[in-house]
C-alpha cells in the first residue's frame, strides 16, 4: 500500500503540472499606445486580442465601424437643407423685382436698388437670366426708366 | 510805340497757341436703337462728365464672385435716350476692365441685350474730367 501511494503520489503532481498548464489562460495582450485617431481604443484593444485578424481585416472593421457611425450624420445633414439652395434666392428676388416692374410698365429707383443687390450676388450664368430681360425692355422703352441716373 | 504792341500782341497770341498745342476732341455721347432693338453707345467718359446737361452718362461695371465675373454698361445721351448691354464673355469683360476716368468708350448690343462689341480709347485726346 505504502509503496502503490510512492508511486500514485509523484504521478498525481505531474498530471496536474500538466493539466494547469493545459488550462491556463491566454497572456493578456500587451497594452496600446494612444495614438492620435479618433477610433476608440477599446475597439482596437478588442481586434489586437482577437486571434487570427490580420492588419488587413482591422481596417476593414474599423471601416465597417466608422461608415456606420458617418451614415446617420449625414442623413441628419440632408434632411436639414433648406429648400431652394441659398444661392437661389437672390435670383428669385431678381426675377420678382423684373416681374413686378413690367407689370407696372416703369422701372423705379426702388426696383433699380433691389436689382443692385441681389445682382452683385449672382453668377454669370443667373445675371444674363436677368439682363436678357432686363435691358431688352429698357432699350426699347418697354420699361419706362424712372430713375435718377442709370437703371443700374 | 504802335509797333511794340502789335508785337507784344502777336507774342500773346503765340503764347496762347503753344498752351492749346495738342489735339483735343470733345465726344458727348451718343445712342443709336435699331427697330430690331439692336443698338450701341459711344462717347468719352470725361465728355459725358463734363457736359453742362443732367442726361449724359457712361457707366459700365464688372461683378465677380466665386462663380465667376460678368458685367454691364448702360449709356445716356443729353437727349435721355438709353442703351445697355451685359456680358459675361471672358474677352468683352477683359476690355471693359480697361475702361478708365478718361476712356472713350463704345459698345453694342443684340437684340437680347447681350454685348457684342465693346471698344475703349485711351489716348491723349479725350477730354477729361473736370473739377468737380
Amino acid at each position: 500500500m505504502a509503496r502503490l501511494a510512492s508511486i500514485l503520489w509523484p504521478a498525481s503532481v505531474a498530471a496536474a503540472f500538466a493539466a494547469g498548464l493545459l488550462l491556463r489562460p491566454a497572456p493578456a495582450p500587451p497594452p496600446v499606445a494612444a495614438a492620435p485617431s479618433m477610433v476608440a481604443p477599446p475597439l482596437v484593444v478588442a481586434a489586437r486580442a482577437a486571434r487570427g485578424l490580420t492588419t488587413s481585416d482591422v481596417r476593414t472593421v474599423l471601416r465597417e465601424e466608422l461608415a456606420g457611425l458617418r451614415a446617420p450624420a449625414e442623413a441628419a445633414e440632408g434632411e436639414a437643407q433648406p429648400a431652394p439652395a441659398p444661392d437661389e434666392a437672390p435670383l428669385i428676388r431678381a426675377h420678382e423685382t423684373l416681374a413686378a416692374a413690367m407689370a407696372d410698365g416703369r422701372w423705379s429707383e426702388e426696383d433699380a436698388i433691389q436689382m443692385r443687390r441681389a445682382l452683385a450676388t449672382l453668377s454669370p450664368e443667373q445675371a444674363r437670366e436677368v439682363y436678357t430681360v432686363l435691358f431688352p425692355a429698357l432699350n426699347s422703352g418697354q420699361l419706362r426708366i424712372d430713375v435718377d441716373g442709370p437703371p443700374l | 510805340m504802335r509797333f511794340v504792341s502789335i508785337a507784344v500782341c502777336l507774342a500773346l497770341v503765340a503764347v496762347a497757341t503753344a498752351a492749346e498745342a495738342g489735339r483735343k476732341q470733345k465726344q458727348p455721347v451718343s445712342v443709336w436703337r435699331n427697330a430690331d432693338n439692336t443698338g450701341g453707345a459711344d462717347g468719352a467718359v470725361g465728355s459725358a462728365r463734363n457736359s453742362s446737361d443732367r442726361n449724359q452718362y457712361m457707366h459700365c461695371a464688372l461683378s465677380g464672385n466665386v462663380g465667376g465675373i460678368w458685367g454691364y454698361c448702360e449709356a445716356s445721351d443729353a437727349n435721355n435716350v438709353f442703351g445697355a448691354c451685359g456680358t459675361s464673355s471672358p474677352s468683352l469683360i477683359q476690355i471693359i476692365g480697361t475702361i478708365g476716368t478718361d476712356s472713350t468708350v463704345q459698345f453694342v448690343w443684340d437684340a437680347n441685350g447681350n454685348c457684342t462689341n465693346v471698344l475703349v480709347f485711351n489716348n491723349s485726346m479725350s477730354e477729361p474730367k473736370k473739377q468737380p
